[in-house]
């Protein structure tokens, strides 16, 4: 009788045993009652060879190029960020179809850029209210040069008409405030309902695979 | 378990704008993560998509990287969480035997199982293909269970380890295994 319920105890321990969680005095117990009890050294040996067919899985490997086509895909999705302050002026100066009148728009923009470009990697504190973020997306342009600044995005299906911003103390500042859920979201502005003109303020850039680059805005939970 | 001393130099150089240091630790850890996409998915082609895009959301969240965790079990997070989207959105040709079970924490047995092949009991003669069977074993799991059997005794993680990726406390982590490891006991003795 006694021995009836030992062994179901110590059937109990056995899983324990060989994951070699047993305190010494109980490991102990479970190898005594195992030498005496042939019961329970049959279970024992069922469930050491179930662990030991499990521990042996090969070790398997990715293929060798694995490294560097996750470093291309990176190097796709990042634009460089540490350019040199002129090297931005040139080249948004030798873009194609910039005229005059943008590089005007610009130059307000440029001096933000850099101070944007400074804190890369600097994580989205959003204000949030009922797990909602809400985040202001500001540019910099001249109002005499401009006369409508749209965001599009993920979050407005690209839509040109939705969301406005307004310059509304004529500083040049054009900003406009969206209550967003937690997510990734790639988005432009349009100057004029023609001009495509990614944020200079963004911590992230993607190919838009258009030889753009759409700004990344990734909103990570409300705390 | 590779030697975690370098990781927060790589990542902190990452976070300055370093790229290459990420290529390091893609280097460094992409076979574990292979490791557990292709147990847990059975397929060559996904596991590779799953370890790739595993190190792009790291590379994309690495601000959010919170250094009380190791980068290995972050990764493993990532991982395991890219998988469990797949299994909802039926992406991976993973076979699930419970359709529609959530959980479980019941042990439910394996016995609708078909034209699988039993393992004798007594004797063990598990085959030189035995990681085939045991594989088929694992596939035929609960999500849940396949997760924490696969940390355990594929990635040889500890208790403790396999309760901070999978969010649950230790004495969960034991129960759960256990009762997985049971079920694979069942479905190896039944015939």
């Amino acid at each position: 009788m006694m021995k009836k319920e030992k062994c179901s105890d110590i059937q109990n321990y056995i899983q324990d045993y060989l994951d070699g969680k047993l305190t010494p005095e109980i490991r102990a117990e479970v190898e005594e009652h195992l030498n005496s009890c042939s019961a329970c050294q049959k279970e024992y040996q069922t469930w050491q060879n179930l662990f030991q067919s499990l521990n042996s899985f090969p070790e398997e490997k990715t293929s060798p190029d694995f490294t560097s086509r996750v470093m291309q895909q990176i190097g796709n999705e990042e634009l460089v960020v540490q350019q040199s302050w002129w090297e931005k002026v040139h080249r948004i100066l030798t873009l194609p179809r910039v005229s005059l009148k943008w590089a005007a728009a610009f130059g307000m923009v440029l001096v933000s850029a850099v101070i944007g470009y400074n804190f890369y990697f600097s994580p989205v504190q959003p204000f949030c209210r009922n797990n909602l973020a809400e985040i202001t997306f500001t540019l910099q342009a001249d109002a005499s040069q401009v006369k409508s600044i749209a965001v599009v995005g993920d979050f407005n299906d690209w839509d040109p008409d939705r969301n406005q911003l307004l310059d509304e103390n004529g500083d040049g500042v054009w900003a406009t405030t969206l209550k967003l859920e937690p997510g990734r979201y790639e988005y432009m502005f349009i100057l004029d309902g023609q001009k495509w003109v990614p944020d200079p303020e963004a911590y992230r850039y993607v190919r838009d695979g258009f030889g753009n680059k759409n700004a990344v805005i990734e909103i990570n939970g409300c705390s | 378990m590779p030697d975690t001393s370098n990781d927060l130099e790589m990542i902190e150089s990452c976070q300055l704008g370093n790229t290459e240091a990420f290529s390091f630790l893609v280097g460094k850890y992409k076979n574990m993560v292979y490791q557990l996409a292709l147990r847990m998915s059975r397929n060559y082609h996904d596991s590779e998509d799953i370890a790739q895009e595993a190190f792009l959301r790291a590379y994309r969240s690495l601000h959010h990287y919170n250094p009380s965790y190791s980068f290995s079990s972050w990764l493993y997070k990532i991982t395991l969480n890219i998988i469990r989207d797949r299994m909802r959105k039926k992406d991976l040709t993973m076979h699930n035997s419970f359709q529609g079970q959530q959980d479980d924490e019941s042990g439910t047995s394996l016995s609708n199982l078909k034209d699988q092949s039993a393992i004798n009991p007594e004797t063990w003669q598990v085959r030189r293909e035995n990681n085939r069977d045991l594989q088929t074993a694992i596939n035929n799991l609960s999500l849940q269970h396949r997760e924490i059997v696969v940390l355990r005794h594929v990635q040889n993680l500890s208790y403790h380890e396999i309760a901070g990726i999978l969010n649950l406390p230790m004495n969960s982590v034991k129960v759960r295994l256990h009762r997985a490891r049971a079920q694979l006991r069942e479905f190896f003795e039944k015939k």
